[in-house]
């Protein structure tokens, strides 16, 4: 009998599967294309929302393989910040689960973090 | 076994994605998506205003100034949460982790 939480993990990792990700950027596409709301804003252009769109695009869909050396790092900042965050309120570590999975990841499909070594990067000694 | 970031994930790309899909919605753009529907509940419900002076002009004038103003707001949301640094991390971990 699976609790309400498994079954919500579940329900989150079969939403966000990478192949609606490309649902999400065809529609702020039209958004962007079509929407005559956008076109009365002062801060927000058509032409800057489809700049922000193609940012999203490429942070989501896997056009490159390895990750730059800034990526890799912002990646390990957010993950202490989440383990920090758990672990100030007593939750396991998994704020480290984000940058593990990565290097496992990619190491599994042969791609490699450039030139750094993951353990002297993960440890702060790289 | 509920961790927190996929928890704070679920609840950053949720949010941006109903203010993506009920601003399409209000600007009638859903069709042009190829979904052609949302899969978000974003149809209000129970919000219709039937007063006794529903045919007042000037009302339905007000409340069609109040939408846009709402999709407006909805669209600077979303394209604050693209471009602020924090949430465009959590969308770039959420792909390389999911």
């Amino acid at each position: 009998m699976k609790s309400i939480i498994e079954l919500r993990y579940q329900i989150i990792t079969l939403l966000f599967r990478p192949s609606h990700w490309g649902g999400f950027i065809q529609q702020l596409q039209v958004l962007g294309a079509h929407s005559s709301v956008l076109r009365t804003l002062q801060h927000i252009t058509p032409e800057s929302l489809q700049q922000l769109t193609s940012d999203t695009r490429r942070l989501l869909t896997r056009e490159g393989k390895t990750i730059s050396r800034q990526e890799f790092h912002a990646v390990l900042s957010f993950g202490s910040l989440m383990s920090s965050a758990c672990q100030s309120h007593g939750a396991s570590s998994s704020g480290f689960w984000l940058p593990i999975d990565l290097f496992l990841e990619d190491a599994m499909d042969g791609s490699e973090v450039r030139e750094l070594s993951a353990i002297e990067t993960l440890t702060g000694t790289g | 076994m509920c961790e927190p970031g996929v928890l704070l994930v679920e609840f950053v790309f949720s949010i941006i994605w109903q203010l993506l899909d009920a601003s399409l919605d209000d600007e009638r753009l859903l069709e042009l998506t190829p979904d052609k529907s949302s899969r978000w509940p974003i149809r209000p419900q129970d919000m219709e205003i039937d007063g006794p002076d529903n045919f007042n002009e000037k009302r339905s004038e007000q409340n069609e100034g109040l939408k846009k103003a709402n999709t407006a707001m909805a669209i600077e949301i979303i394209a604050e949460f693209l471009q602020n640094k924090v949430t465009s991390r959590i969308l770039c971990l959420a792909r390389r982790n999911m």
